[in-house]
């Protein structure tokens, strides 16, 4: 039967051929998958480098301390009451970030939310809420020094910089 | 061999053939693709890794050396001041742009760079800017001679990257006509504090004539002096010294004319090369046009927050604190005004030195603050 023979070599041919076309599309998508992975990964690595930086600026940011480390309690309430200083400030710390700051101790018992009227007997700054609508996507709280001008004395607090994504 | 067994190798050959053919197409084609696209994430990770290392130079103060420059030509990298400033770097097939810069970065792209950051203190706010140069000789070609010119000379000298114990280094001398002046500091090329050291000590009133050498890639010149002219050369900058906080620089390669306010300004217009983007623009005048963007943004709303902040400070002082009550509304005005001018444009000489007087001031409002017990001295 030498023509069936032919046949089923020819079919033998054609399957191995599939099966090495099969392989070489099986490691394609393979290395595409692992290089998609990875540049989730970077993406993931870049926000958490941004919050980094984020806290590190705002700590040594003149805007916001006395000098490097220790925020300035006048400064941060002066800040809030600015024109638009949620966008001005995204000149200088970037886009979809927001920053809060609450006293952990405070010798006259001023905890509230800073405002014109309550300042100095007042304890919590926040900047930029109006974010939360977006995804939050790193956070990080770290204590901080706040010296606080009217007293003249430094409090501790803790600091809290969030990233956003759209 | 039969009839069929010859057919079944014919097959064998032509579909080996095509099958070969197909999959080495789809090997080199993606192969080709996938490494297209790893250099791209390569390239865009060198230059994130960059801004960070220039932005932790930024926080703390210390130099730092940066190779990784090396891996790629970033020849084509330059900053774009013109929206929110961000590097971008396009080659034949590709534009690769940065996340915003955020901080003033004066860079080169050669394999090594050295990262260094330097400061202007207003007293009441400090401007920090980095510097990130590769191999550099700033030849200063002073022109005039005097006490101030002199002054302003190392006052320019203190603004530019201090590079001692890095490599690659930015040495500094002079050019007095054909001859290029550099073993200055015991026979060899001097450093940036050694040359201000040198500078201090020197007697001003030496002569230089104007410098027509021919220099290589590594030379900056920097001619000082009050007339300075588009054309009278045609490389380097030429720098009228502060008259009243203001001055002009004058890029000798395309006779561009722009008015300054602070050493940061030179040393942007130094760091640059004299390469010239799409909108005929040296590096050079990029760097500059980036520091005023930043330089005045930042300041504005530095200024407005101490308004602000004096605003808060003067209805909440306590008992004793009372003569500080005049000098914090006196200190508040002053930065109203300086919101104000930062307002206008800068590039107008009379503008310019009018901010320059109102900085002055306030400096010194600021100083008599601390002199009363009314701010600490940072």
């Amino acid at each position: 039967m030498p023509g069936r023979s032919g046949q089923s070599n020819i079919i033998e041919y054609i399957f191995m051929t599939l099966f090495v076309i099969i392989m070489i599309v099986v490691l394609i998508v393979f290395i595409s998958w692992f290089q998609y992975t990875q540049i989730g990964m970077r993406g993931g690595n870049l926000q958490a480098e941004r919050a980094e930086f984020l806290m590190n600026y705002m700590i040594n940011s003149p805007y916001l301390v006395l000098e490097n480390s220790m925020l300035d309690d006048s400064k941060l309430t002066s800040l809030l009451y600015m024109d638009d200083y949620c966008n001005n400030l995204d000149g200088i710390f970037g886009d979809d970030w927001s920053l809060e700051v609450e006293l952990l101790t405070s010798e006259e018992g001023c905890y509230a939310n800073c405002t014109l009227e309550n300042y100095p007997c007042c304890g919590s700054w926040t900047f930029c809420d109006n974010r939360r609508d977006f995804n939050k996507t790193r956070n990080y709280v770290i204590p901080v020094n706040v010296f606080r001008k009217m007293s003249d004395h430094v409090e501790l607090a803790s600091m809290r910089v969030t990233v956003y994504a759209k | 061999m039969s009839l069929v067994a010859e057919v079944y190798r014919v097959f064998q050959i032509i579909l080996g053939i095509i099958l070969s053919v197909f999959i080495l197409y789809v090997l080199i084609a993606y192969s080709g693709g996938y490494s297209g696209v790893q250099q791209s994430l390569d390239r865009a990770t060198i230059i994130k890794n960059f801004l960070t290392d220039s932005r932790s130079v930024y926080f703390t103060g210390n130099a730092i050396n940066f190779t990784d420059f090396g891996a790629f030509d970033f020849s084509s990298c330059e900053v774009d001041w013109r929206q929110e400033p961000h590097i971008v770097c396009v080659t034949e097939d590709e534009e690769i742009r940065s996340e915003s810069m955020l901080i003033p970065i004066f860079f080169n792209t050669d394999s090594e760079v050295v990262i260094t950051r330097n400061a202007i203190d207003f007293g009441w706010w400090r401007y920090y800017y980095i510097t990130a140069t590769s191999r550099k000789r700033i030849l200063f070609n002073p022109l005039e001679t005097d006490d101030e010119a002199w002054e302003f000379m190392i006052d320019v000298v203190r603004h530019l990257p201090d590079t001692y114990g890095f490599s690659p280094r930015t040495t500094y001398g002079f050019c007095d006509g054909m001859e290029m002046i550099e073993n200055l500091c015991s026979g060899s090329l001097c450093e940036q504090r050694e040359f201000s050291s040198l500078l201090t000590r020197s007697h001003p009133g030496m002569t230089f004539s104007l410098c027509t050498t021919d220099m290589n890639r590594e030379h900056r010149l920097v001619v000082i002096s009050r007339d300075c002219a588009p054309h009278m050369l045609d490389r380097g900058i030429c720098i009228t010294p502060m008259t009243n906080g203001a001055g002009k620089i004058v890029f000798l390669d395309t006779g561009a004319e722009y008015t300054y306010t602070n050493t940061a300004d030179i040393a942007a217009a130094v760091m640059g090369r004299t390469d010239q983007d799409i909108f005929r623009k040296t590096e050079g005048e990029n760097f500059l046009s980036l520091n005023k963007k930043m330089l005045f943004r930042m300041m504005g709303l530095a200024a407005e927050e101490m308004e602000a902040r004096s605003e808060l400070i003067i209805p909440n002082l306590p008992p004793g604190k009372e003569q500080c009550i005049t000098a914090q509304a006196n200190f508040r005005d002053s930065m109203n005004i300086i919101t104000q001018i930062l307002e206008l444009d800068m590039e107008d000489e009379a503008i310019a030195q009018t901010l320059a007087t109102e900085l002055d001031k306030a400096g010194a409002l600021w100083q008599s603050l601390i002199n009363n017990g009314c701010e600490h001295a940072r």
